[in-house]
């Protein structure tokens, strides 16, 4: 089977999964006798209805696509700053090492953020990132990465009045 | 017109030019620099401008979304590389231009093309804003709550390489929308036990996950997105008279063709770019040079997609309806303030000069705009040679600094990791993602009236299609959905031949 079909069902049944959670999860919402004619769970069990026939409809587009070449047409609705997503452009490779490291870094970033602080983690989630794309060139990234995360939480902190935990570094910057 | 007037005296303080220089600044850079939007750096600027005046704060973000298509129109022509959506014709035939050794002439006509298209835009909504609130003053509940559904049926329908996937971005937006306290009730819905849900989910989590982390993750994973080739600007940025004579009626076309699509929810900027691409090859004396780099080629599809622009505010800020992601942002960051776009916006006196403050700092931006983007270009493009894993180490650690400070927050940071999956995800298979911000942002108001009309009718849901504006409404939503099925089906049943 086409990877791109084997997608469409795997995600199709996933929605439909997400919809009936909603309409599981719609049980726990309490309604007042007052509002009970349109009260707060008419809209979530509409929203979780359609959204699982949505899932279902595209798990069935996947399983009965034929195995034909693929003609999509370039996304046009794309994110703002996406590169343009023409076909053949080696669109189905997918490169895990540098999504490893982007997500290690946001995942230190959770798990130490308070009690290292946010110039150490900030600091280590630049460099992961940029070790992500395919920059090698370690020293200036790790000058780079700490500069930058100094110079955002003195500017954020003092300058804009924001709150940022200090961490192990609190009381020096 | 006095309004307009007074709405100079507003723009034209101090403090509120300097919001105007810093948002049209700020805007360029970042349409320059790939990766990110102004969708995304609105949403990371509400933690930031959260204190400030709110005039000069729309002031800035106007500025900012203006700003933000003059640079990502010199990205796409020098790097192929569209900032958003609306570029893309541009990263073809401005790009190919700038092969042949007249980037110059690109970037001028790109430039002059916005300021014209902008200009034409902002006089429209001058005039039509006041003509629209006169008529959404009549409108009830049951009006708003038709428009929205209109609003959904359009963003997810019209745009993107599948209905299905626009459909399903779209009720993925209302889905983290329902998240929350109840505005009626006060009942808690879909908080999963979690203290931290009870308020919802922020704008600026969803925006940044979808948008910066998603898009880095993607970007990342794919080798031939990682690096890309910059065309240097060669040839004179002063257009020649043929290359005048060439761009000035594709300017004017293009700004009447792409304002009425934004302005009405037929969303977004890349439709409006297609037609005048298509229209201008169409009426070229020599339309063979299109697809080989013709300036009515970059010079109709810009003016456009800024005139496009400017038809988007103006739901936005007489009726409250957001029609793109950048929109839906503008949107979160009015009821950051407690202020509520709609007609009420135009008529009460406080927010009045707000709103047209805003509106003279559009002709005093796009003017900024054009300075900066004309003589100071060769500045701006060396943004372009920030090397991309720097860059996208700078938005990540910037995108978690916002993320975290808006509520200070380590739980949001874990929301923010799970949408930027979610966001990967999209990018991946070809999921849209206006329609997510879009139904977001635009769900509660629609639950909210929806509840409203029937609780004015004690339950009759006959309400909407007896109120004739809204059964119209509704209607032509249904007609959007509805109809590309009864076509396909006609296809199929007719016979196949040759």
């Amino acid at each position: 089977m086409e990877r791109r079909a084997a997608a469409e069902i795997i995600l199709g049944l996933g929605i439909a999964a997400l919809g009936a959670f909603i309409l599981y999860e719609t049980q726990a919402i309490r309604v007042i006798p007052i509002y009970a004619k349109v009260g707060p769970k008419d809209i979530p069990i509409l929203v979780g209805v359609i959204l699982a026939l949505l899932g279902l409809a595209l798990a069935w587009q996947g399983w009965r696509a034929k195995p034909a070449p693929r003609l999509d047409p370039p996304a046009v609705m794309d994110a703002p700053g996406s590169k343009l997503d023409a076909p053949g452009t080696g669109g189905d490779t997918t490169d895990w090492i540098p999504l490893a490291a982007i997500a290690i870094g946001l995942i230190q970033q959770i798990l130490l953020f308070e009690f290292l602080g946010f110039v150490p983690t900030a600091a280590i989630l630049f460099f992961c990132v940029a070790f992500g794309f395919g920059s090698r060139r370690y020293l200036r990234d790790v000058l780079i990465a700490i500069a930058l995360s100094i110079v955002a939480y003195v500017g954020f902190v003092h300058a804009l009045g924001l709150h940022l935990p200090a961490g192990i570094l609190s009381g020096v910057l | 017109m006095g309004a307009l007037i007074d709405g100079f005296a507003t723009a034209l303080t101090f403090a509120n030019l300097g919001w105007c220089v810093l948002g049209v600044t700020l805007g360029t850079a970042i349409g320059i620099l790939p990766g990110i939007g102004p969708a995304l750096t609105i949403a990371l600027l509400l933690p930031v401008t959260a204190h400030l005046d709110p005039t000069g704060a729309f002031i800035m973000f106007a500025g900012l979304y203006y700003g933000a298509m003059y640079g990502s129109s010199t990205t796409s022509i020098l790097l192929n590389t569209p900032g958003e959506s609306g570029s893309i014709i541009t990263a073809i035939e401005g790009n190919l231009m700038a092969r042949q050794g007249r980037g110059a002439a690109a970037l001028a006509t790109a430039a002059i093309g916005s300021f014209v298209a902008g200009t034409i835009g902002t006089v429209l909504l001058t005039v039509l804003a006041p003509l629209v609130v006169k008529v959404a003053l009549k409108f009830g509940p049951a009006e708003y709550f038709a428009l929205m559904v209109l609003a959904f049926t359009t963003v997810s329908g019209l745009l993107g390489s599948s209905r299905l996937r626009g459909m399903i971005s779209l009720f993925l937006g209302l889905v983290i929308g329902l998240v929350g306290t109840d505005s009626l009730t006060g009942q808690a819905r879909f908080a999963l036990g979690r203290p931290e849900l009870l308020d919802g989910i922020d704008i600026t989590v969803v925006a940044v996950g979808l948008f910066a982390v998603g898009e880095a993750l993607y970007v990342a994973s794919r080798v031939d997105l990682r690096t890309a080739e910059i065309i240097p600007v060669k040839g004179s940025l002063w257009m020649t008279r043929e290359e005048w004579g060439r761009s000035w009626k594709p300017w004017l076309r293009g700004s009447f063709l792409g304002f009425p699509f934004g302005a009405l929810p037929a969303g977004g900027t890349e439709i409006p770019t297609f037609l005048s691409y298509f229209l201008e090859k169409k009426l070229a004396k020599r339309p063979e040079e299109f697809g080989k780099g013709a300036i009515e080629g970059v010079a109709g599809p810009e003016a456009a997609n800024n005139s496009a622009v400017a038809g988007v505010l103006v739901p936005l800020l007489t009726l409250g309806l957001p029609t793109s992601a950048t929109a839906a942002i503008l949107l979160a960051a009015f009821q950051q303030y407690g202020l509520q776009p709609g007609p009420l916006l135009f008529t009460n006196p406080g927010t009045s000069t707000l709103v047209w403050g805003l509106i003279a700092s559009l002709y005093l931006g796009n003017f900024m705009l054009l300075l900066l983007n004309l003589p100071l270009v060769g500045m701006w493009v060396r943004l372009l040679s920030i090397p991309t894993p720097l860059l996208y180490g700078g938005i990540l650690v910037f995108a978690t600094l916002g993320v975290y400070s808006y509520n200070q927050s380590v739980f949001d940071l874990g929301l923010l990791l799970v949408f930027g999956i979610v966001g990967y995800v999209m990018r991946r298979f070809d999921f849209p993602v206006a329609p997510a911000i879009i139904g977001m942002i635009l769900g509660p108001l629609a639950e909210e009236n929806f509840r409203r009309a029937l609780s004015i009718t004690q339950g009759d849901y006959t309400v909407f299609v007896t109120h004739p504006i809204s059964a119209v409404l509704l209607a032509i939503a249904l007609l959007i959905v509805v109809a590309p099925f009864l076509m396909r089906l006609r296809q199929r049943r007719r016979p196949v031949s040759a």
